[in-house]
């Protein structure tokens, strides 16, 4: 077996030669070998592939320059005595490259010969060219970096429509080549066709991936970018602007445990092509609908009457499990509204934990529900920014409370809840203690550390200088505000603001906040409620029809 | 050396941190005129070091640095109609046959971070979707030119050599300027073919400046520029063999300074008489090696208080040479000014695999008699991280110690300064023998 990770890589000449290629594009459970033989901040897929090499033991590898951390990959394989081949593939398609290309090809035809003891076998190299077309009917394409195989059919599990694979390796299609029986025509009519494929961007001229996007059926684009490689996050940036289709930007690192982080993300964007809405039972009088949202610090959960008003709303903690914290704010919320469980006829829940609470009739995600509560508790907003534990997202919303687009940080503590807990413990203080303090400040001290790490020895350096703690608080409630407001920007947001989750119980970082967007953000009086009731307002949909 | 956990800020940092905050405001307010300011500072701070500077350092060091601020950060900020946003690898000498001058992301981000005002622009870029893994020089110079503080230069100018961020950057600068690129694809291949080809797209490059400037190229002055290309290099390994038998009172600056000098200012008079006090100046230091030898692989953070504490203008360790400052250091022929810049380029250890850097540095170190390889690893520099398990195998191989540093060139947000101290006099410890 030949391991190989490029779309431009010649595959059809590998099989023609017996080398049996094997695309490295599954998931992987953890980078331990990976790690031994690279650093860790290099590109995830290159990682996998790495990974892969040590678990798969292919017979050989081949590399193409494509990129710098896939040389680098094939420094580390060929470092280990292994039989790896690296392809020079050129940056800009002209007859002078063509023909260096087909040079490569040729030298690669003959070591890998050398290796398999086979001989071209022409009929079968032309039998790998595959015709590749798009759906006759609507579909969603996932563009940008290569995707792992796992990860693939989860999003086609998400999608209501079809979904053809169009990232750098999935949009593979080189054209048969003429005919030849002289092996170098052949190979200089193969190299065209390899360098004349829709082109990745690192190539010079990137024109020709305009075909990717330009179909009708196309309805909607999930743009996939991979940790640490850095190409597709410059054409997403140009794709959010000129695409008329909705867009979803998701990120992995080629881990099975990064991948079930964008679950949520999937379902939010799913929800926006079929609707929420579902068939249940009619209301009656004395019914009424819950919704729940399982957060990873707290529980809330909020009972509607039939008519849209609200009988009870509670948070309580999450504790260990969702299921338990489930419990005890369903305990909680029959205690307020004084009504007894078989009275509550359909149960709607939302947040990390959605999936665990198993009194639930269905799940949304916290991203529509938040859309939902947010244009119930005021329907002029425009733009929620939700600081949660363990993530904040940007929701944008159209005038009717629908999700129009959305960002989120969930890769990193910095700029979440978690993060201001952790430094409130740096500071040895009360998060209530905290957050009075931050509003106390005098002078305007710098953080300029991102990553949670790093910002604690500052704050430890300026403790030690004598810094007062609430200048040191308001210089975290900055930083927080600063990335955030980035993360506003990456949405597209636009005022009116709101502001939900935990944090927003913090004045402090409001005011840094509302400073940084140059707008006021309005907080309802109950903002950790905001993604319960709009799961609550998705069950009484569901009980009205 | 005692680790010091809370260094004291000193005066001059206070002040560049007030500078930065000032900037910071400024850049978001009035981002047209925010360039002012900074030149007028970095002007001033290259004059004072011309005029009063460090007497420990070689005077080489003050000139090449009032030329560096001059040529690739105040002229092309000034006068940007004349200026090619370029990057490292451009060979820049049909630029400077044509009286034009380049803007390299290594130089001015670098600058932004002394004067500590590079934060503004990270989040300019960041916020603009560049992603936070990315090179951050690159990230800086996006973040100067779309927060509308670097004017729009003439055109840009490119080599797919020597990293990824090449492909990126300079056609998202290129799109946001609307302004004209050329782009010079390097094989990888060391081929004459692939000489010529690159040599035919250097002749193109003049062709295309001609075209967008109305300027022509006078060949004689081309062969001039690549004459002063030749003897800057034949005076650089002079001084490496003066350097190898000499120790020198040095900081960091003076590596980058090379480095600027011996790509976007190779071919210019100012980059050939800097090589030429270096070798009369270095000749004049009595022979002796005093100090512990450091090769330092990749840029070097000279703003970082940390490391500048450890490094710089001490009588315990010199960086002797660093492999950016001596990638270009090939033969050069005037007579054959394209295959000359174009073999400079396919040759370049650069444009190879993580090997061929590697076995040039160790050969670096040899003939300078290194007591020990720093591999600085620079956020976002997908080559040096690739390489740098690869090159703590191969270094402990040859038998010469080498600290595998991680860090950032230019963005201090993203650092440690204790993290980075204590390695960094490790290493120095490492090397004295526990001393």
């Amino acid at each position: 077996m030949t391991g190989y990770s490029c779309k431009y890589t010649p595959v059809e000449l590998l099989l023609a030669l017996g080398a049996e290629p094997e695309r490295f594009d599954a998931g992987v459970q953890e980078l331990t070998q990976a790690d031994m033989m690279t650093h860790q901040n290099l590109c995830s897929h290159a990682r996998a592939v790495l990974e892969q090499y040590r678990n798969k033991k292919p017979d050989g590898m081949v590399f193409v320059n494509c990129c710098d951390s896939l040389r680098r990959c094939f420094d580390a394989v060929k470092g280990e005595g292994a039989a790896a081949e690296l392809l020079d593939l050129p940056h800009a398609v002209n007859e002078t490259t063509v023909n260096m290309f087909a040079a490569e090809l040729c030298a690669l035809a003959e070591s890998v010969s050398a290796r398999t003891g086979k001989v071209f076998d022409k009929s079968r190299f032309f039998a790998a060219f595959e015709e590749r077309s798009l759906p006759a009917g609507d579909y969603i394409a996932l563009l940008g970096a290569r995707t792992s195989s796992d990860f693939f059919r989860e999003i086609e599990k998400a999608m209501p429509l079809p979904v053809v694979d169009l990232t750098c390796a999935g949009n593979r299609a080189p054209e048969k080549p003429d005919d030849s029986d002289d092996f170098r025509q052949l190979m200089l009519s193969y190299a065209r066709s390899l360098l004349t494929q829709p082109p990745c961007l690192r190539m010079r001229d990137v024109s020709g991936r305009g075909k990717l996007t330009g179909s009708g059926k196309m309805k909607g684009v999930i743009y996939h970018t991979v940790k640490f490689c850095d190409y597709y996050s410059f054409e997403f940036e140009n794709l959010k602007k000129t695409l008329e289709v909705p867009i979803l930007k998701i990120e992995i690192d080629f881990t099975a445990q990064s991948a079930g982080q964008i679950s949520t993300r999937l379902e939010a964007f799913a929800e926006g092509f079929t609707g929420v809405a579902s068939s249940a039972k009619k209301a009656a009088e004395g019914d009424f609908v819950a919704g729940i949202d399982s957060g990873s610090t707290s529980t809330n959960m909020v009972i509607l009457r039939p008519d849209g008003t609200v009988a009870a709303g509670v948070s309580v903690r999450t504790g260990p499990r969702a299921e338990l914290g489930a419990k005890k704010a369903l305990a909680a919320a029959l205690e307020q509204a004084g009504i007894s469980e078989n009275q509550i006829i359909r149960t709607v829940a939302t947040g990390y934990g959605r999936t665990g609470v198993t009194f639930a009739h269905r799940a949304v995600t916290e991203i529509t529900c938040h859309a939902r509560g947010a244009h119930r508790m005021n329907g002029d907003t425009r733009t929620i920014i939700d600081i949660g534990g363990q993530d904040s997202k940007v929701i944008c919303l159209n005038s009717d409370g629908t999700v129009k687009g959305f960002a989120m940080n969930d890769k990193c503590a910095a700029g979440t809840g978690r993060f201001l807990e952790k430094m409130a413990q740096t500071l040895d203080m009360e998060m209530g203690d905290f957050c009075a303090a931050g509003l106390r400040w005098k002078k305007d001290v710098t953080i300029s550390s991102v990553c949670t790490v790093f910002a604690e020895s500052e704050i430890v350096s300026l403790v030690a200088e004598n810094t007062p703690e609430e200048d040191v608080i308001h210089g975290l409630n900055r930083s927080v505000a600063v990335r955030t407001a980035a993360l506003v920007k990456r949405a597209g947001g636009a005022a009116p603001f709101m502001m939900t989750g935990g944090v927003a119980r913090n004045p402090g970082v409001i005011a840094a906040l509302e400073q940084e967007l140059g707008s006021s953000i309005f907080v309802s009086e109950n903002p950790d409620l905001c993604g319960a009731l709009g799961a609550a307002l998705f069950a009484l949909d569901d009980v009205q029809g | 050396m005692m680790v010091k956990a809370f260094p004291e800020v000193s005066p001059t940092k206070k002040v560049r941190i007030v500078f930065g905050k000032i900037m910071y405001k400024w850049s978001k307010n009035s981002p047209q005129t925010a360039f002012k300011p900074l030149n007028l500072a970095f002007s001033a701070v290259a004059k004072k070091n011309r005029v009063f500077g460090n007497k420990k350092l070689l005077p080489a060091r003050a000139y090449i640095g009032d030329k560096v601020t001059k040529m690739s950060v105040v002229r092309p900020v000034r006068h940007s109609r004349e200026a090619a946003l370029v990057n490292i690898f451009l060979p820049c000498e049909p630029l400077h046959a044509m009286g034009l001058c380049a803007v390299v992301p290594e130089a001015i981000s670098c600058y932004m971070t002394s004067a500590v005002a590079e934060r503004y622009f990270v989040e300019t870029a960041e916020n603009g979707g560049v992603p936070e893994t990315f090179c951050s020089y690159h990230k800086i110079m996006i973040g100067l030119a779309e927060s509308g503080v670097l004017p729009r230069p003439a055109f840009v100018l490119n080599t797919s050599l020597a990293c990824d961020a090449n492909q990126v950057s300079f056609r998202r600068l290129a799109q946001f300027y609307d302004v004209p690129q050329y782009y010079i694809d390097v094989p990888s291949s060391r081929s004459e073919e692939a000489v010529q080809y690159v040599a035919d797209q250097i002749r193109g490059m003049t062709d295309f400046i001609t075209e967008h400037t109305g300027r022509k190229l006078e060949e004689e002055k081309l062969r001039q520029a690549v004459k002063y290309s030749r003897m800057t290099v034949e005076n650089y390994e002079k001084y490496l063999d003066l350097r190898a038998e000499r120790s020198l009172c040095d900081e960091m600056t003076s590596e980058l300074y090379s480095a600027v000098a011996n790509h976007v200012l190779m071919g210019s008079a100012q980059a050939y008489e800097y090589s030429r006090r270096l070798v009369e100046q270095t000749a004049k230091i009595p022979a002796g090696r005093t100090r512990k030898r450091i090769v330092w692989m990749h840029t070097l953070p000279n703003w970082q208080d940390a490391l500048k504490d450890v490094l710089d203008l001490n009588d315990r360790v010199e960086i002797v040479a660093c492999d950016m400052a001596c990638d270009n250091l090939q033969p050069m022929d005037e007579n054959h000014p394209y295959e000359s810049l174009a073999r400079r380029l396919v040759n370049n250890f650069f444009n190879g695999t993580a090997l061929d850097r590697l076995e040039y540095t160790a050969s670096l170190a040899r003939r300078l008699h290194a007591d020990g390889v720093v591999m600085f690893c620079h956020w976002g520099c997908k080559q040096t991280l690739g390489a740098a398990a690869i090159a703590a195998d191969f270094f402990r191989e040859k038998g010469i110690p080498a600290l595998i540093l991680d860090g950032d060139g230019c963005d201090s947000a993203n650092v440690s300064d204790g993290q980075m101290r204590t390695r960094m006099e490790a290493f120095v410890e490492q090397l004295e023998g526990g001393k």
